[in-house]
């Protein structure tokens, strides 16, 4: 009988999920889990010591879990089941509800159990079954409204996997980021390749680009003289810049506001966001020992990440921030990537060797020894080094970063020096790895950079050389110019690796999972934005005004500007509710 | 017609000059019951008005609080509670007498087999329905060659109107009562000559103000013995305590102090009102009590003037009177044109039982004067009371006024025509000048309707290709049009009413789309022909 069914439900697999069809087909039944009757009769099962159903009647345990969660359910989101067990409760799902749901079963040796028990058929016609799922699997949670059910035995049995949904239900909610940047600086690219890894995991974005006021900002120093005046000139500025974004946050309200290191957001900006319970983030993506601002603006946000840790996180602990993580850098591949160039641009952007950055102390000290390679330096601040000005292309001229993944692109080898203040050269103490280390692997090219000691976190030996001295630098130079085929190889490891583990997308999915393990679930109210499923709810998903709401979700909140942008966006002849939502819109902005 | 619904979500005026429209509807169809949907605000004033069977009022300024204030489906139930509330009857004529996008939107849910006035078609796109509301829809873009007021537009454009009876508010007789407490306390005796005062106005803008009421005032006592009362709500209290300041002891300031009602029942007192552009006019109309309106600022006395016969008008002679509603005005020199003397004598000329003509002179320069009366068709018209020649702007104003009244009536363009035009030298000179536009848009709109014969012809042949070139010729026309609203700004009335109404042009099917862009043209055509020959004095129709 138990063959049979296990047949059945083997051919049942294959055809709705082929590669799970594979896994399980041939697994054993594993020694830990143990089918045993119950005093119904009815076979229960055992995990080790653990019993995942009633050893005296799982159907009527099921039927009681059952109603208990139907009558919690908002009545429209998608019932997500944690743990499938030998499946009792999962009928009794299918039976008891006229609409489809997710099982997720987190043990597949268990699910291999439940092949033998329960018939899969009336399950798969409403399931969707994600056994063991990884993490790509659960990408599917991003696509629906969920209302999570765990079975309590298996959440028990299987806390962590348990945990892994919770947050991935969290994170999927679309919440809505304002990400603001800096007015100018080395942080400002980082803005967009910020904003567009948001983007890409879902949630709704808003760019707060402070950058058009760079001009203005940086003419005070032109137009005054006395540095105090300078000063408070430019205090004033960001102050008027800091109300900005607050009137920013008050047009778009957000659920989260995540500034980037250098961002005009002043103490009060940042109390007044407290008052509306908007949560917020800050990546300092800058040396803490160079720059001591932390100090001041730390303690004041909700999550602060760092680009360094170690002894910075004892300074940041006895400053008492509490929600602070490690959150390195990257590169956007959808920017950062390999080119083809042409002819003219290969001559134009190429060389043996070039550099890309700022004239920085430690890199004007070293450059000078290198003009003897077929060697072009690109960006600003180089200025008074008379050696260097043949090499110094587009007049020492800031480029963007469309132009230097042209460089990095065209040159054989591209060199990266970490900036220091006080070194001649190589930082010996250096830790945290810049933009350009993942830029210019993004791209496939080759780089040679200086050591610094977080750099095994990222790459391997064969990803990465590194130098240590100018001396060593110099001979890496002459090595890989003659190693063509390294070169490449090297880069097209480095290329691998970042697209894998080091891009933006990535690291805001960490920075997301890091800030809801710590608690955070967006903003449930502010004036004018409601979540949807509230919404839904409150008018009743069975009803005409509710199912007209549904076609929000998987959104998470809207405000009445969303659902009027909506019904203009909609082709053909208005319905009522949607008669009814531009009556109060017009009533709104006009009265009656 | 059994089910009539009337939706006013206005101001006090507005429902008080919708009264016309409700007598006309149950004359002509005895028996039908009013639904009427007022702001709740206005509720009290409805009571008054003997037409109305069922009162739906809403309160707007609550919900537009809630709108701003809590979730959208509280709000939205708010809303589904009150359309269900009209939906409880089906009606067999729906009347929107208010001018907006969202009570356009309100019609479509509404259970109504024909609706009259502004309404949406499927797609949310305004419609407007009828000539005399897409005439009155459009007046608003040339305001100032608007020779109609808003009762005649409304009531016409529900085929109703021409009873030359004015407005209607029956005052209770509590409110008589307490309104001669009120007098009698404040020391007036039966047979004093009473004059109302109202110096407030729903914007500032249309407001004579303080001082002038106050000189205005102080003249009455003194000169006439009259005692002035004046009148305003609770939140006008500061002007009626202006006006008492310079106007003197014989002075009753009684802002604040009565209900509607009450007002009601204090201006049948009165033997005049002297007013701004205010619901409190059409009160003092609705109940038999004559009215000197001051009309300045963006208040235009024929649009909105004092609905009846007998009242007299002083309008701000100033070229740039009346405004536009959006125009924030800083100087408002209009006021200073009117004088507390013009009205004093005017007051003065109507007690002397005088109807006028007055000579004109010095002092009566930055004014005219108007006298309110019906005209043979039972539109009102307001009749210049000071001789002098008219200008271009009077001539028009004619013109068009006897060119819509006939036309949008469905009248014969022929019969339109005379010669009895009052010309001027001066006028007769640039006459040229104002009549070439319209005999343009007369030959674009012939041959508009020519090129939509070949349209139709061409859509029955299925020559698809040929149809897109005529379609082509047919928007540059259209263009033109539009331009010449531009280029002769005293073509706008009708470029404007050509433009609304080919916006609002609806039927079934291409075809009935094609025919009735025909009927546009040749409306425009005749509108432009009658302007032509009224204005040349030569027929242009054959």
């Amino acid at each position: 009988m138990a063959k049979g069914l296990f047949e059945k439900n083997l051919s049942i697999l294959k055809s709705i999920d082929r590669d799970l069809w594979e896994e399980v087909r041939g697994l054993e039944v594993s020694k830990d889990l143990s089918l045993f009757p119950s005093r119904s009769g009815r076979p229960t099962l055992k995990v080790g010591k653990a019993l995942l159903h009633s050893a005296y009647d799982p159907i009527r345990e099921a039927e009681g879990w059952v109603s208990h969660h139907l009558n919690g359910w908002d009545g429209f989101s998608t019932p997500l089941i944690f743990g499938l067990g030998l499946g009792y409760h999962v009928v009794e799902m299918a039976k008891r509800l006229d609409r489809s749901f997710v099982v997720v079963e987190p043990d597949l040796r268990v699910f291999r159990c439940a092949l033998e028990v329960v018939d899969l058929e009336p399950i798969v016609q409403k399931a969707g079954l994600l056994v063991s799922p990884s993490g790509d699997d659960l990408s599917i949670l991003f696509k629906d409204t969920f209302h999570l059910m765990p079975y309590p035995p298996s959440a028990t049995l299987y806390p962590e996997e348990y945990r892994r949904i919770e947050r991935r239900l969290a994170l999927s909610e679309r919440y809505r980021i304002l990400v603001v940047g800096p007015v100018y600086g080395g942080s400002l690219p980082i803005l967009g390749y910020v904003s567009s890894a948001f983007k890409d995991l879902g949630y709704e974005v808003e760019v707060m680009d402070c950058s058009p006021f760079r001009e203005a900002f940086l003419s005070i120093g032109d137009i005054i003289e006395e540095k105090g005046n300078v000063d408070k000139l430019r205090s004033i500025f960001t102050t008027f810049l800091s109300e900005l974004v607050m009137a920013r946050v008050v047009d778009f309200k957000p659920d989260l506001f995540f500034a980037l290191a250098q961002a005009p957001v002043t103490v009060d900006l940042l109390e007044r966001l407290k008052g509306y319970g908007i949560p917020r983030a800050f990546w300092f993506v800058e040396d803490f020992r160079l720059f001591e601002y932390w100090k001041d603006v730390a303690p004041l946000y909700d999550y602060f990440f760092t680009i360094q840790d170690g002894e910075f996180f004892e300074y940041l602990k006895d400053l008492g921030v509490k929600n602070f993580h490690y959150l390195p850098l990257a590169a956007d591949p959808s920017v950062h990537r390999p080119l083809q160039l042409s002819k003219e641009e290969m001559e134009e952007y190429g060389s043996d060797l070039s550099f890309v950055g700022v004239g920085y102390y430690n890199r004007r000290h070293l450059l000078p020894h290198l003009i003897d390679f077929d060697l072009k330096i690109w960006g600003s601040g180089w200025n008074g080094l008379k050696p260097l000005q043949p090499f110094i292309q587009r007049e020492g001229r800031w480029i963007s970063p469309e132009e230097y993944v042209k460089v990095f692109n065209a040159s054989r080898i591209n060199l990266n020096l970490h900036s220091s203040t006080v070194h001649q050269g190589v930082n010996p103490y250096g830790d945290f790895v810049n933009p350009r280390t993942f830029e210019i692997a993004s791209c496939g090219a080759f780089q040679l950079v200086d050591r610094r000691s977080h750099l095994p976190r990222f790459f391997d030996e064969e990803e990465m050389v590194t130098y240590e001295s100018l001396k060593d630098l110099r001979e890496k130079i002459k090595y890989y110019l003659k190693n063509e085929r390294e070169r490449k190889e090297m880069a097209r490891k480095a290329r691998e690796r970042v697209v894998r583990d080091h891009t933006y997308r990535r690291r805001m999915e960490e920075a997301m999972a890091f800030m809801v393990d710590r608690g955070f679930c967006g903003v449930d109210s502010l004036p004018g934005r409601y979540l949807v499923r509230d919404l839904v709810k409150k008018a009743g998903p069975e009803t005409e005004l509710g199912r007209y709401l549904l076609r929000f979700l998987p959104r998470r909140s809207i405000e009445m500007e969303d659902i009027v942008r909506d019904i203009r966006e909609g082709a053909g002849s208005l319905t009522r509710p949607e008669t009814i939502f531009l009556i109060m819109k017009e009533m709104m902005e006009r009265g009656v | 017609m059994k089910e009539v619904l009337l939706i006013n979500l206005t101001r006090m005026g507005d429902i008080l000059q919708s009264t016309p429209i409700m007598r006309g509807l149950k004359r002509r169809f005895p028996g039908c019951s009013i639904t009427y949907v007022v702001i709740s605000g206005f509720a009290e004033i409805c009571r008054g008005i003997p037409y109305i069977d069922r009162l739906i009022p809403f309160d707007m300024d609550d919900y537009y609080n809630k709108l701003h204030s809590i979730d959208p489906v509280e709000n939205y139930r708010t809303l589904e509670d009150f359309i269900g509330r009209i939906n409880e009857r089906s009606y067999d004529l729906l009347i929107n007498l208010t001018p907006s996008k969202s009570c356009a939107l309100l019609t479509a849910l509404i259970d109504a087999k024909r609706i009259c006035g502004l309404t949406v078609d499927g797609e949310g796109y305004r419609v407007l329905k009828g000539p005399w509301m897409r005439y009155f829809t459009t007046s608003v873009f040339n305001r100032h060659l608007n020779p109609f007021n808003l009762v005649d537009m409304h009531a016409r454009a529900c085929g109703v109107g021409g009873d030359r009876e004015g407005l209607v508010l029956k005052v209770p007789s509590d409110s008589e009562k307490r309104a001669r407490e009120i007098l009698e306390g404040e020391g007036v005796r039966e047979g004093d000559l009473l004059i109302g005062l109202q110096p407030g106005a729903s914007k500032e803008h249309k407001r004579w103000g303080t001082g002038n009421f106050g000189l205005l005032a102080r003249r009455l006592c003194e000169e006439m013995g009259a005692r002035v009362v004046v009148f305003g709500s609770r939140a006008e209290a500061n002007l009626g305590r202006e006006v008492k300041a310079i106007g003197g002891d014989g002075v009753i300031d009684l802002t604040g102090r009565t209900d509607l009602m009450e007002l009601a029942a204090l201006l049948r007192r009165c033997r005049f009102l002297v007013s701004n552009d205010s619901g409190t006019m059409h009160i003092a109309t609705a109940v038999g009590t004559k009215v000197v309106e001051l009309s300045l600022g963006a208040a235009y006395f024929r649009e909105t003037g004092p609905y009846g016969e007998g009242h007299m008008v002083v309008e701000s002679r100033i070229p740039c009177h009346p405004c536009n509603f959006d125009v924030d005005c800083k100087g408002m020199e209009c006021r200073s044109y009117i004088r507390p003397d013009h009205v004093f004598e005017i007051v003065k000329m109507v007690l002397e039982g005088r109807e006028g003509p007055i000579q004109d002179g010095q002092e009566w320069r930055s004014v005219q004067v108007y006298r309110s009366a019906f005209d043979s068709m039972g539109l009102l018209d307001y009749i210049p009371l000071i001789e002098r020649p008219m200008e271009e702007r009077d001539i028009l104003l004619r013109a068009y006024r006897r060119m819509w009244a006939s036309l949008l009536e469905g009248g014969n363009p022929l019969e339109v025509l005379d010669d009895t035009f009052i010309r001027t030298p001066s006028i007769q000179a640039s006459m040229e000048g104002l009549v070439l536009p319209f005999k343009r848009l007369g030959d674009l709109a012939e041959k508009g309707m020519s090129l939509t014969r070949e349209l139709k012809t061409l859509f029955r042949e299925k020559r698809g290709e040929e149809m897109r070139a005529v379609g082509e010729k047919i928007a540059a026309l259209d263009e033109e049009v539009t331009r010449m609203r531009f280029t002769h700004p005293w073509v706008s009335p009708v470029t404007n009413f050509f433009s609304y109404s080919k916006e609002s042009l609806d039927g079934e099917g291409l075809e009935a789309l094609i025919e009735g862009t025909e009927a546009l043209y040749r409306f425009l055509r005749d509108q432009a022909r009658v302007m032509e020959s009224l204005l040349s004095g030569t027929p242009c129709l054959s």
